[in-house]
């Protein structure tokens, strides 16, 4: 923590200073009058420091990320059946868990169920020879750009809590989101979007709803915003049809005299200026989010890479293209949610909905890799797969699992994570993480390490506390940058 | 047992607690906050003509000091707009302006104050404020959001306590130990509902870290809103910067432990309560012979359910299940685990009604049906608390020594010793913990309490705090900009009986509340004080969500002012924004995108952002094309000369003022550029009430 000294010489942890923007104004002798539209939500980028709270920010250190693109599968993807063989579990099949193993605390409380073999086909691929079944077999071709976190625990053990966990750090709501953070310490790179978007494959919302990119105690400006499936991809962006452009435009022409007039008479008022600024950027976003989401003009080469010639893989396809198009144009972080309303919850037929649901899921991740990759893109770009956890060797109901938030796989590629590696370890079950365990937090910080963050250095005053996007814990998982 | 102790995920910081005993540092112990309330003298000012009351000594002289002026009296169409939208949240009408501005009465601002101060609005305005800072919402949060069916009495209870000029002490008292000092009293026991307000997760099967979890969220809450007070920091080591133990986190956390929800409280007294028994009576006994073959049918499905919910039941509360005699924790938590498995009973039971029972079932319940008339309505329900018994459960911590059974205490640096608790009524179930506290809390001495509620005033009216940092009283917090003026105001408000009322009076008609918000000299004041933190001028404010929904639908005529009741929805009602639904989590609306709360910390200060999603709602948004068209209809309805005293009006009513020559005319060729055309004259006339319904000078306060 860096502090200065205040006017009674005490010690007092930095902050962000705000310099209000009216200061600035007065300073740079500029006026209101010479703001163009490059000024919206705030200054032009060319004046320098100042309050824009997009305004992009160095970070604590040297990125290896410019960007984040976070694949959420909702519901917990089981890991003892994608990447934590476990051969033990199969010669148990049938018996209950052993004495040696902690009996846990299940969500649906189903005590002393008898163990679920895995079915699985499992090889080693790439030169790092890598575990994948054969569930994932497209993604099991990027092992050697992957970094598998065998070890990772959580707090929750309900979904909503765990999903609130993921995003935000807190099983509780009332957290900003990591990619509101992430926003907050960075600022954007592209103000005619969003910096931070949400998509997902479903009509349903994820669990715990728009908490989970939201902005908790920060003010809303750093929030994700949600994209809806279609041409038009942020609700109210364009007026209803009944209103030809002309007549939209003689409206926010007079709109414009009156408040032209009115900000003379208030002048010095930095505010009334962005609000008449954030009109013009509505309307400059009505042009280019739209573009963003078009994917007409990618070949069809491109559209099968991702699979969306497929009835199974299109939906999500969709979506990791229209990620990577985002990631293009400077938006800091994206999350896709497959399976959003909590898919990928197998407590029944846990066999065939799995299979369904990692099909649907392989061929556009794979896609989004090898495209990232040939655009030189993945570099620089984070790319996280995962859940909110993972799920219990014991069965359910005789056909299904339950949930595991004490022994998981997440796992990193591209944005300076150093691929071909696993991490960590579970016990012979996979039931719980035995080495290397990583917290959520320690997964946020390392994910906040990557674009150029320090967790402890990143810092906002809520109310009169300092509050820090891991809440005062975690630490960055090294290995995944070093190897 | 699992998640017993908070320390458990506090695993980053030293998990020993000092001694709460501790020595303080000589600057800790002279930490402005903590000092008594001092009786400052009404300061000279060199300047006699300007000041209405003693406030404006107070900033005047500090003015002076920075050789600053104030700025000059607004007017009054600006006064009027001003006050009303602080009082009421609503912009004054036409006819409201013209009377206070054709009024000749020395004391016509005065007599305007008093006027707005009667309204009820002023209740459903001034209660959003409270509502806030103690994150009420009317859902439950987690996954399933349940709605609240009986948190709307609550807010009602905050609008009515205000309208009716209720002592902040006794508000204070009700909300913290209702149920203990004034067991009889409908509005203490709607107002423990405070005590309630907690997101809640009907589904969580450890209760044990749920309810942790709860009064955690109780004591920082509790921290931020009474005393201005960072608790949360202390939950997991001592305070960094406040001389906040670790072990003063638990002592607060101590005279909330021993609480539990409770839903068998009902309003109305003994007189409702027998009459409701003696009506059930009744139609029990015209339908015994119904009633008695549907509880046969029904008791196998009810306990099947209940025991789904006890079978997800973690072993080591299913251990306290069983038990007869319960620790008084053991007491919580199995109520807690009664409340889950209840509520999924009553959700599925019918669902497991047997086949052969089924179609009887659905017989009998029509049957029963037919007696409805004569069955009671619904007794009030109020979602309550009470303490599980007199004997309080432990406060555990881990100290040096062990594991150490917290008594409750306030903040040892204001008084270390363990707090006495007040004996309560043999007949009164309780611990007494919460009285004491409540009466700490409210008494003149508690330098923390009166000077927190005085500095929220002053924000409310100007925007900021004296204290900036209006739930932070710490060193990380602010400085008062006029700590003799923050003294002298609680002084005066512990005087006037914590009258809310007399304080909002005496600030509004300070000469420093009346002041213009622009500033038409050149002079140094911009320079010296840019963020005017001694209120050089009054600031310009934007209207917050409910403000800005409100006074749309008041402006279009079509605002509904029907008062309490259950929450509605913001889309399809057109009734006051206070009784929009706050659901925890809740979807993007025009209002959240004008930076509602989050409903789940305290919220002491709404944040102001600026966004382009905030211009696209307005100019696109249909429910905001929609108020355009009621717009336009109201103002077709009025009977006028011509167009352009339609246009006025339309002025009037958006802005308060009427138009100037040159907007006149721009109006009107806006208009004009439709005239052979009634559909499009018809459109031309939305357009124009949907601009001036967009434009800063709606949207801003002056």
């Amino acid at each position: 923590m860096n502090f200065y000294r205040d006017q009674h010489n005490q010690l007092v942890p930095h902050m962000e200073s705000t310099v209000s923007r009216r200061d600035f104004l007065m300073r740079a002798g500029g006026g209101i009058a010479g703001l163009g539209l490059a000024g919206v939500l705030g200054l032009d980028k060319a004046f320098g420091k100042a309050t824009d709270p997009l305004l992009v920010k160095p970070g604590h250190h040297r990125a290896t990320a410019k960007r984040v693109i976070f694949l959420f599968m909702e519901g917990g993807p089981s890991h003892i059946d994608l990447f934590d063989p476990k051969p033990l579990l199969n010669e148990l099949h049938g018996q209950t868990l052993p004495k040696s193993f902690k009996e846990p605390i299940t969500a649906m409380g189903e005590q002393g169920s008898p163990l679920l073999g895995s079915p699985r086909e499992w090889k080693q691929h790439g030169q790092s020879g890598t575990w994948v079944s054969d569930w994932f077999p497209h993604i099991a071709n990027h092992v050697d750009d992957m970094a598998v976190i065998r070890s990772c625990w959580a707090d929750g053990l309900n979904h909503v809590g765990s999903v609130c966990q993921m995003n935000t750090g807190s099983i509780l709501g009332g957290r900003p989101s990591l990619g509101a953070w992430a926003v907050y310490g960075l600022g954007t790179l592209n103000n005619d979007l969003p910096s931070f978007v949400v998509l997902k494959d479903t009509k349903k919302t994820p669990l715990g709803g728009v908490r989970n990119w939201g902005t908790g105690f920060m003010p809303a400006t750093y929030q994700g915003t949600l994209f809806e499936n279609g041409p038009v991809p942020i609700h109210n962006l364009n007026p209803p049809k009944h209103i030809s452009n002309a007549r939209q435009r003689k409206k926010l022409d007079l709109l414009n005299q009156l408040n032209q007039k009115h900000a003379e008479l208030n002048q010095f008022d930095d505010e009334l200026e962005a609000r008449i600024n954030s009109y013009e950027m509505a309307y400059r976003m009505q042009a280019e989010a739209p573009d963003a989401v078009d994917l007409s003009t990618e070949s069809e080469a491109t559209k099968a890479l991702y699979g969306m010639d497929q009835k199974e893989t299109e939906g999500f396809g969709r979506q990791c293209l229209m990620a990577r198009r985002l990631a293009e144009r400077g938006v800091r972080f994206v999350q896709i949610y497959s399976g959003a309303g909590s898919a990928w919850d197998t407590h029944a037929n846990h066999e065939e909905r799995s299979t369904n649901l990692c099909r649907s899921v392989d061929l556009p991740i794979a896609g989004l890799l090898t495209d990232l990759k040939r655009r030189g893109l993945l570099e620089d770009t984070l790319v996280v797969w995962g859940g909110e956890f993972g799920r219990t060797p014991m069965g359910e109901k005789g056909n299904g699992r339950d949930h595991n938030p004490y022994g998981f796989t997440m796992w990193m590629a591209g944005g300076g994570v150093h691929g071909g590696q696993t991490i960590g370890t579970t016990d012979d079950l996979g039931l719980y993480a035995t080495s290397e365990q990583a917290h959520v937090h320690d997964l946020h910080a390392s994910i906040l390490h990557a674009v150029g963050l320090d967790h402890m250095q990143l810092e906002f005053k809520s109310g009169g506390r300092l509050e820090r996007p891991t809440i005062n814990s975690g630490n960055v998982v090294e290995k995944l940058f070093t190897g | 047992m699992p998640w017993l102790l908070a320390v458990a995920v506090c695993t980053f910081f030293a998990l020993f607690s000092s001694d709460s005993q501790a020595e303080y540092s000589k600057q800790e112990k002279s930490y402005w906050a903590f000092q008594p309330i001092s009786n400052p003298q009404v300061p000279e000012t060199k300047e006699r003509g300007w000041a209405h009351n003693e406030i404006d000594a107070f900033i005047l002289s500090s003015l002076e000091a920075n050789q600053l002026t104030p700025t000059q009296e607004a007017d009054r169409s600006t006064l009027i707009r001003r006050a009303t939208l602080d009082l009421h949240g609503l912009p004054p009408t036409p006819e409201a302006i013209a009377r206070f501005v054709n009024d000749t009465s020395p004391d016509a601002y005065e007599k305007l104050i008093d006027r707005l101060l009667e309204s009820p609005r002023y209740g459903e305005r001034y209660a959003r404020h409270w509502l806030d800072l103690v994150r009420y919402a009317d859902s439950d949060g987690f996954k399933a959001d349940v709605l609240r069916p009986n948190a709307w009495r609550y807010r009602d209870y905050v609008i009515d306590s205000l309208n009716h000029d209720k002592p902040y002490s006794r508000f204070v008292k009700e909300q913290i130990a209702g149920d203990e000092l004034y067991p009889n009293n409908d509005d203490a026991k709607v107002a423990t509902g405070y005590l309630r307000l907690w997101p809640y997760e009907n589904n969580q099967p450890d209760m044990g870290r749920h309810w942790e979890a709860s009064l955690d969220d109780i004591t920082d809450v509790s921290g931020d809103v009474f005393l201005g007070m960072s608790m949360k920091c202390a939950r997991c080591h001592d305070h960094k910067f406040d001389p906040i133990s670790q072990k003063d986190y638990f002592r607060f956390r101590a005279f909330f432990s021993a609480i539990s929800p409770w839903e068998e409280v009902y309003l109305g007294g003994d007189a409702a309560e027998q009459d409701y028994q003696k009506q059930f009576a009744r139609w029990y006994a015209m339908t015994a012979p119904i009633q008695e073959e549907m509880d046969s049918i029904k008791a196998d499905p009810w306990e099947a359910r209940r025991q789904v919910g006890y079978n997800k039941l973690p072993p080591y509360i299913q251990e306290m299940m069983e038990k007869e005699n319960r620790t008084p924790y053991e007491e919580q938590l199995a109520r807690f685990a009664e409340k889950m498995m209840n509520y999924f009973a009553t959700r599925d039971y019918e669902k497991s009604i047997s086949n052969e029972h089924v179609q009887r079932w659905h017989e009998l319940k029509k049957q029963l049906a037919q007696f409805d008339e004569f069955k009671p309505t619904e007794r009030e329900a109020v979602s309550a608390v009470r303490d599980v018994g007199r004997t309080p459960p432990h406060t555990l911590l881990n100290t040096e020594n062990g594991e150490e059974d917290i008594a409750p205490g306030y903040l040892s640096i204001l008084d270390p010793g363990d707090a006495k608790i007040t004996a309560l009524d043999e007949q009164i179930h309780s611990t007494g913990r919460r009285s004491t506290l409540a009466n700490w809390l409210t008494d003149n001495g508690n330098p923390l309490s009166n000077r927190v509620m005085v500095n929220r005033l002053w924000q409310w009216h100007f925007g900021s705090g004296l204290v900036n940092s209006s739930n932070d009283f710490g060193v990380l917090g602010d400085k008062p900009s006029h700590p003799e003026l923050l003294d002298w105001l609680t002084q005066k408000f512990i005087n006037e009986n914590w009258s809310l009322k007399s304080m909002h009076r005496l600030i509004m008609t300070s000469a420093a509340y009346r002041q213009g918000s622009i500033r038409t000299e050149a002079d140094m004041a911009e320079e010296n004080d840019p963020e005017n933190r001694l209120l050089w001028k009054m600031p310009v404010r934007r209207m917050d969500a409910e403000q800005l929904r409100d006074a749309m639908l008041h402006v279009t005529g079509e605002m509904d002012l029907t008062m309490g009741g259950r929450a509605v929805e913001e889309e399809a009602s057109t009734r006051r924004s206070i009784y929009v639904v706050n659901k925890r989590n809740k979807h993007s609306t025009m209002m959240n995108n004008f930076d509602t709360p989050d409903l789940h910390n305290s919220c002491h200060l709404r944040d102001v952002t600026t966004t382009p999603i905030q211009a696209l709602a307005l100019i696109n948004g249909t429910w905001t094309l929609k108020r355009a068209e009621r717009f336009a209809e109201h103002l077709g309805n009025i009977e006028v000369q011509n167009k352009k005293e339609r246009i006025s009006i339309a002025f009037q009513k958006a802005l308060g003022r009427a138009p100037k020559e040159d907007e006149l005319k721009e109006a009107q060729a806006f208009l004009e550029l439709t005239k052979d055309n009634p559909q499009e004259e018809r459109e031309a006339w939305v357009d124009l009430c949907h601009v001036l319904i967009n434009t800063n000078e709606f949207i801003y306060i002056n």
